[in-house]
Parts: C-alpha cells; sequence; structure tokens
C-alpha cells in the first residue's frame, strides 16, 4: 500500500485498515528504542503515540507529504523517545546521532504536550467500569445511533441510556477534577 | 434530569458543536462571566478528548493484535514451557484420530485415540488441520478459527509412557461456532442437560500412524477466542456414544493460568498516584523517585508496633516534634496499606508469583481502594492458591462496590503459578520481615530528622526570643521618657510615680491617677500621637509619632534587607517591617533617630546609613561593603549597649537568613507530605472526624 492510499484510508475514516497497514513500519522503530535503552513496551507505547499523532495531524489537514511515512514515523518516535530520556534525567547519556531531519517537526513539542495532558483523561476514562467506558466510546465514536446503543448495552430506554452516559460523564469529571487540584 | 447532568448536557451540546446560533451566543455569554462554567466546560473538554483517544488506542491496539496474528508460527521462545490462558469456556473433546482432510466426509483411520474402534459423527464431518512439529522444541499454533495452541517441546509420550523426540503431526478439529457444531451434528447434551458452550475442539497427535498420548505433568494449553467471558464456564470431556453422537462428561472448572511477568515493569502504587505526580509536572518515569516517595510513607505505620507508641509518646511529649509528622499521624494510621508492605511485595523475591502478573496487578488499586491491609495479606499469604479463590475470600471481607469488585474479579477463574510450598514458606517471612524493618526504619530517619529540626527550632527561637525581649525592653524606655513628658506637659510631674526597672506591666494594667500611664502605654506601643488632656486641670499633653519611610531602590536583587533606626535617647534599635521594600515606622518626636541598612545577596554584603532622618519618605541606594567593613561602621555606633545588640542583632539576621531557607523547606515538605497523604491514603481527612473509617463502605464512593 503507497502512503497516499493509507492517507486516503485515514481520511475516509477506515482507521484501522490504515493502522494496520503502518504496522509495517513499527518494526526498525522497535529496534530504535530498545538500542536507546528501552524496553519493547516503551516502543509500543511510544509507536502508539506517533500513530494519533499523524492521525490527528492527517485529520486536521495539515499534513503534507514531504517524506516517506515510514520516515516520518521513524522521526516522531526518535523524538518521542529522546523527549523521554531527557526527562529521566538517569538515561540522558544515551546518544542520537542527529541523521535523518528531513522531516518537519515543527509544532511537535506542542502536540506532545497537548497529548500528554490528554493522557490523563485516557487514563480516567480507562479506569472508570467497563460499562461506562463502553457507553461513551460507543456514544462518542458516532458510528451507533442511541437507539442501537440503549438496545446493545440493555437499557429499556434511549432516556435512561442518555442519563446514564452523563452520569459517566460526571464521574470521569470529578476523577479528573481530583488528579488535577493542586 | 438532576441539574448537575442538565449542565453536562449542555455543555456537551456546545462542545459539540449542537447549539443553535441563539442557544451559542447565550451560553458563551453565560460563560465570559462564569469561572466554575468554564472550569466545567474545560473538564468537559479533557474527557472527551480522553474518550477520544481511548477509541484510538483501542483501534490501534485491535491493528497490533490483526498485525500480530498474522504470523502464524509463533516461536514459544524464552517463556520456555510457559503457560497459554484458556481464557474461555471450552467442551473439550478427547478422542484422537487422524483424518486427512478431504470433502465433507472425513477418512478416518481404523483406531481411534484409545484403540477402538468406535466413531462419532463429528469424527466424520469436521475436517482436520494438520499440524507438523518438532517435539525438540516449544510451538505455537494457531488454528483457522483463531484457537491458539501451545505445544511445549517434548510434552509427548508412546505407548509405552517413553518421550517421543523428532517430528509428529498434530490434529486439530474445530467447531467454535454454532453453524459447524450443527454440521458436525455435535450436540451441547451433558446427560440429560443442554450445555451452554463457547466451542468444542479435537486434539489429537500421531507418529507414524500411531496415536500418541499427552505427557501430564507438560500439557498443551489452548486459548479458545471469544468475544465475552462467562463466568462458571467448565471443560466437558467428550464420549462417543453408539449412535454417533457425544456426550460430554466430567466437568472441570477452567482455570485461567497465570504468566508471570517481571515484577519491575508492573505498577502496584495506590490508583492516580503516578498520574498525580506526572499532572504535578514530577518525573514519574524515574521508578527511584517515585519510590522513594511513596515508600517515605510507611513511617506514618509505626501505630502497629512498637514505633508507633514511641512515636505517640513523642507526640504528647513536644509540640514542635509533632510539627514534622502529618499533623494527623493518629488518622492516618487507621487506614490504607502501608507503603512497607507495599516495597516488601514489590522485589525480586516474588519474581514468579502470583504477585508478579497482570493479573495480580489489576487488583492492586482495589486492594489499595480497600484501605485494609488484610485483603492484601490473603494474597500474599496464599500463593499457592488459585487467584480467584484468594478474590472470594477478599470478597468476603468487604461490603458493597468494592465486594462486587472482587466477587467478579473471582469469576473470571484467574489460577495460579506453582510455587514451592518451602519456597512459599520462606517468602512470608520475608515479606513480614520486610516490611516491618523498613517502617522501623523509616520511622527511625524521621525521628533523626525531626530531632535535628527540633533542634534547631528551639535555637531559632532562643535567639527570636532575645530579639523580642531587646524590643520590649526598648519600647519600655521609649514609653517612661514618653510618659515623663506627658507628665510634665499637663504639669503634674510628680503625680505619677515611675516605678524603675521593668515595671511596666504593672502600670499597664493598673488603672492609675487620672490614666494618664494608661493613654502614654498605649499610643507608645500603637505608636500613634498622644493627644490627652488632664481632666484634673484641663492641660492638654500631646507627643506626636510622624510617619517615615524608606524605599530600597533594586530591592529585588538582594536576598535579605534589613532596615534599623536607633533613636539618639535610647540604648537600643528597632528593625522595621519590611513591605515589599518599602519600611514604615512612626517616629517619635522626642528622639532623634539615625538609619542604618543591611542587606545580603549571596555572599555580598549592603550598606547605607543615615544620620538624623525626619518624618520623610526616603528612596536609598544600597552600596556594597566588605562584612569587615561592615562590623566596622555597626561596632562605631551609638553607645555600649546599642553596639552590644547590634553586634547579636547582625548574628540575628545571619541566622535567621539561613533558618529562613530551612524552614522554607521544611513547610514545602510539609506541604508536601499532606498533598500526598491525600493521595496515598483517601480516608485521609475523613477518618479524622470517625476516628478510622476503615469499616465503613461509604468512604469508597
Amino acid at each position: 500500500m503507497t502512503d497516499t492510499q493509507i492517507i486516503e484510508l485515514i481520511l475516509t475514516g477506515k482507521d484501522d485498515k490504515a493502522f494496520l497497514a503502518l504496522y509495517k513500519y513499527f518494526n526498525p522503530i522497535k529496534k530504535m528504542v530498545i538500542s536507546k535503552g528501552g524496553r519493547p513496551e516503551d516502543a509500543q507505547d511510544i509507536y502508539q503515540d506517533a500513530l494519533i499523532i499523524l492521525h490527528k495531524k492527517i485529520m486536521e489537514g495539515d499534513f503534507k507529504l514531504t517524506a516517506k511515512l515510514s520516515t516520518y514515523l521513524y522521526s516522531i518516535c526518535r523524538y518521542l523517545w529522546k523527549d523521554q530520556l531527557k526527562k529521566n534525567s538517569k538515561l540522558q547519556s544515551v546518544e542520537f546521532n542527529e541523521e535523518i531531519d528531513a522531516v518537519d517537526l515543527n509544532g511537535l513539542e506542542e502536540i506532545i504536550e497537548k497529548e500528554n495532558k490528554i493522557k490523563v483523561a485516557e487514563k480516567i476514562v480507562s479506569e472508570l467500569g467497563e460499562r461506562c467506558r463502553e457507553l461513551l466510546l460507543l456514544f462518542y465514536s458516532g458510528t451507533m445511533k442511541l437507539k442501537d446503543i440503549a438496545l446493545k448495552m440493555g437499557y429499556n430506554s434511549e432516556n435512561t441510556a442518555k442519563n446514564q452516559k452523563y452520569k459517566c460523564l460526571e464521574a470521569a469529571k470529578k476523577k479528573l477534577e481530583e488528579v488535577q487540584q493542586d | 434530569m438532576r441539574p448537575e447532568l442538565e449542565l453536562i448536557e449542555t455543555i456537551e451540546k456546545y462542545l459539540k458543536g449542537e447549539m443553535n446560533a441563539a442557544e451559542k451566543t447565550e451560553f458563551e455569554k453565560r460563560l465570559q462571566n462564569d469561572s466554575k462554567l468554564q472550569k466545567e466546560v474545560k473538564l468537559q473538554q479533557d474527557i472527551m478528548n480522553g474518550i477520544e483517544r481511548t477509541a484510538m488506542k483501542q483501534k490501534i491496539t485491535k491493528a497490533y493484535t490483526k498485525y500480530m496474528s498474522g504470523k502464524n508460527f509463533l516461536k514459544w521462545g524464552s517463556l520456555g514451557t510457559g503457560i497459554i490462558a484458556v481464557s474461555t469456556a471450552v467442551l473439550f473433546y478427547t478422542t484422537n484420530h487422524k483424518a486427512s482432510s478431504n470433502s465433507y466426509m472425513q477418512r478416518l483411520p481404523d483406531l481411534n485415540e484409545q484403540g477402538t474402534k468406535q466413531w462419532s459423527d463429528a469424527d466424520k464431518y469436521l475436517p482436520g488441520q494438520i499440524f507438523s512439529l518438532n517435539t525438540n522444541q516449544d510451538t505455537v499454533i494457531q488454528t483457522r478459527g483463531g484457537m491458539v495452541l501451545a505445544v511445549p517441546a517434548n510434552c509427548f509420550l508412546d505407548e509405552n509412557g517413553n518421550p517421543v523426540t523428532g517430528p509428529i503431526d498434530l490434529e486439530v478439529k474445530e467447531a467454535l461456532d454454532p453453524a459447524s457444531m450443527m454440521k458436525a451434528g455435535l450436540s451441547t447434551k451433558s446427560g440429560g442437560n443442554l450445555l451452554e458452550t463457547a466451542g468444542m475442539f479435537y486434539i489429537n497427535s500421531r507418529k507414524d500412524g500411531k496415536s500418541l498420548r499427552i505427557n501430564p505433568n507438560n500439557g498443551i494449553y489452548v486459548h479458545v477466542p471469544s468475544d465475552t467471558v462467562k463466568s462458571g464456564m467448565q471443560v466437558f470431556q467428550g464420549k462417543r456414544m453408539p449412535n454417533g453422537t457425544i456426550d460430554w462428561m466430567n466437568p472441570k472448572p477452567l482455570v485461567h493460568n497465570l504468566v508471570p511477568v517481571n515484577i519491575h515493569t508492573l505498577n502496584f502504587y495506590p490508583p492516580l498516584y503516578l498520574d498525580s505526580l506526572a499532572y504535578w509536572g514530577k518525573d514519574v518515569k524515574n521508578k527511584k523517585y517515585t519510590d522513594s516517595l511513596y515508600y517515605s510513607f510507611a513511617g506514618l505505620f509505626g501505630g502497629r508496633g512498637q514505633g508507633g507508641r514511641q512515636q505517640q509518646a513523642l507526640r504528647s511529649d513536644t509540640t514542635i516534634y509533632v510539627h514534622y509528622y502529618s499533623k494527623d499521624t493518629v488518622a492516618s494510621l487507621l487506614c490504607g496499606i502501608n507503603p512497607a508492605k507495599i516495597k516488601a511485595i514489590w522485589s525480586d523475591e516474588f519474581q514468579n508469583t502470583i504477585i508478579s502478573t497482570r493479573e495480580f496487578e489489576a487488583r492492586m488499586p482495589y486492594i489499595h481502594k480497600t484501605e485494609n491491609e488484610a485483603i492484601l495479606d490473603l494474597y500474599v499469604n496464599n500463593l499457592d492458591k488459585n487467584l480467584s479463590y484468594i478474590d472470594s475470600l477478599a470478597a468476603r471481607q468487604l461490603y458493597g462496590d468494592l465486594k462486587t469488585v472482587f466477587l467478579s474479579f473471582a469469576a473470571r477463574g484467574d489460577g495460579k503459578i506453582a510455587v514451592k510450598s518451602k519456597m512459599m514458606e520462606k517468602l512470608k517471612v520475608y515479606y513480614d520481615n520486610k516490611s516491618r524493618l523498613f517502617t522501623e526504619a523509616t520511622i527511625k530517619a524521621q525521628q533523626a530528622f525531626g530531632e535535628k529540626q527540633y533542634k534547631l527550632d528551639s535555637i531559632a527561637m532562643v535567639k527570636s526570643d532575645t530579639d523580642a525581649n531587646r524590643e520590649y525592653k526598648m519600647m519600655g524606655k521609649e514609653y517612661e521618657i514618653n510618659l515623663k513628658e506627658a507628665c510634665r506637659q499637663v504639669g503634674d510631674p510628680d503625680s505619677v510615680g515611675i516605678p524603675e526597672g521593668s515595671g511596666y506591666a504593672v502600670l499597664v494594667n493598673a488603672t492609675g491617677w487620672n490614666n494618664i500611664d494608661q493613654f502614654v502605654w498605649e499610643s507608645t506601643r500603637e505608636r500613634t500621637t498622644l493627644d490627652y488632656t488632664s481632666p484634673r486641670n484641663g492641660k492638654k499633653a500631646i507627643i506626636r509619632y510622624l510617619p517615615f519611610s524608606v524605599s530600597i531602590n533594586n530591592y529585588k536583587n538582594y536576598d535579605n534587607v534589613f532596615v534599623y533606626l536607633l533613636p539618639n535617647k535610647l540604648n537600643s534599635f528597632m528593625r522595621l517591617e519590611d513591605t515589599n521594600g518599602v519600611f514604615r515606622e512612626r517616629l517619635d518626636e522626642l528622639f532623634a533617630y539615625k538609619m542604618e541598612c543591611v542587606a545580603y545577596k549571596g555572599k555580598h554584603v549592603y550598606y547605607y546609613s543615615m544620620d538624623d532622618v525626619g518624618a520623610k519618605a526616603y528612596t536609598i541606594d544600597l552600596q556594597e561593603i566588605s562584612m569587615n567593613e561592615l562590623n566596622n561602621k555597626l561596632g562605631g555606633l551609638g553607645n555600649q549597649s546599642q553596639k552590644d545588640d547590634m553586634a547579636k542583632e547582625v548574628d540575628y539576621m545571619q541566622f535567621q537568613m539561613q533558618d529562613k531557607r530551612r524552614t522554607k523547606k521544611n513547610e514545602e515538605r510539609e506541604a508536601l507530605t499532606e498533598k500526598f497523604e491525600k493521595l496515598i491514603f483517601p480516608c485521609y481527612g475523613e477518618s479524622q472526624q470517625q476516628g478510622g473509617g476503615r469499616q465503613m463502605p461509604d468512604t469508597y464512593k
């Protein structure tokens, strides 16, 4: 699959296929992370983050294909990992040679910072009860009608489902507020 | 709907852009002036972003799983004779036989795995999948239906019970969905009862056409795919019946065996601990840091042993000492899991036990939520039991939501990791000792720190006492002079006797003759102008206090600035209060004052001096001088008593500067401690009133 095709998949909402295709670039990145003191899980995390960033950039419409997607992802991952090592002072000595920065990484720092904040919220969503999480995901993925969601989740009426959804949102907000309180 | 929920609905409409123009304008107007609403909108936006990211992550994870399962044969590799979970219900059908896959009617060998000629319909109609594998190595196989089989090396025995080496054929038949079950004529009957099924499969292996047995010590682990995991599922063995059907018998509970992982990659912290740290900008990737911070709270738990009594005794003896502990130490003793206990299990000694599994990690947040160490102890003391069994023990001790949580853990049927019982005993002892020792050590360290701080505090107190004494003495002298003058002005110098020495307190409290002394004392204390009319002869006494101030240029550049006024008639001096670089005082018109300014920045000293200051607002620039020069300048001031006091003062200032850093650090430390206590021990604060809310199910909500 060509890069243009992958981007086309993302733009038309076929994320599953796009991500599957993009995973073929994972191995060299995994090697890179491991060679710089990371664990396989770190590589996995970093790659997921990079995919989300790529996805966002493409959806926002300001993505220009100046290099191959594989190169782009590699550069983002390298940046992310470097960033993480920087935060983790004891591994600061790992050397990165600045080979390929043909890729435009402008504004990446800002995105990462934003994503890190979102990650906190993500964690909270993931720690909600299973039903709450599923309900919210179904609602906001936008692929299912309210009626079908109520049916699938076994609620008596659309209203009950809706009400329940707001309760879940409320719980999540409360938890987030707890975490954010200084 | 509750008003809170309605608000959430409104915010959601706004965030999703579902408001019409009028609603939107109205809402935005509201939003502008309502900071609470802004916060709610922000929180909700964050959560929605979080949901979006969760959905995205799910997609990516799915893609990854798909990507990985595209690779059919995986090496079992370093996990060795590890374990794959049967994570779902299966109907297990042990029959044996080899079939070449061929049309819908399978060709069957003469004898089945039991050496008889009996075959069922299913044998005849289900196509077999044959995998050739080498018994010398561990192999993982994925079938067309998605079953995963982990076949350890040397897991087959021949008819004489000897291990088989070299290549063998493994045949799998599967009926995982209703359609294939029906096509094969399979039923889900056990005796007369109907079963709910999540799939049926058949495994047999042959070498050179002869059936092999599976080594009971070295079994094959089978993972059957399923969307939902139901509790209470069991494995049934199939028995071929004369009419061609299979009856299912000998049900055995499913056990989801656990895979140990490196214990240091797991997270046993209380829920939200790392998230909050991350939010506060701490380095959460540095486990050394996060550990030491967390474990440092172990000292609070001394109350369960002797250490605690010691600590409590100290609390009542000296008030300051307690200052360095949490103010609520006693309350904290009653709730939460002692971090020392976590430290004890989060160690290499517990590698390869149920503790070092993802499954146990998943329980850990809830164990923290129980705030009950007995629950943790259940797991640690039963390393040889199935996790699900321990879950049910835990559920018995719990109430409400948490009970439900542990019951649902129990329903997962998570199993165990074989640990030899001798090893187990050793681990138990290790756990007990280690957590006790660590708690004691933490308390000791904190006590040592507390004692040291106490000593420093005492020194600071003595010094500041001296300083306060000097000021008080000075005020008394000033009062004396003021009173004399006031008496002179009302023309009655003899009417009030002024005792010598330190009799001011007596004078203040006594309602002396005409109360002139009282008025003068108040005027002196408050440094306000005295305007007194004698009721006896109508004469007035007026002593003015006039405002004076001095501002220091580049005040922000200095670490500390001190400004002194030295009145000519007194043997002392006054230090002025610093309000952001401006020093104000009211001058007694009876005195002439000299001003001395001293400032410090790191090791540099700055100085300014002015004789005979008036009731004005000054702005001054300080000049750098050496410490020696400063001592000379200050030493040359006024009379002997002023000189001595000034020398003491310089010493005190320098001490105070250093002490400021220390006390500030202590304050920060305390604030941080409090913040973390709330986080690590959720009942913190609540139990203060309740005297320990551990048994109250409401505290968890």
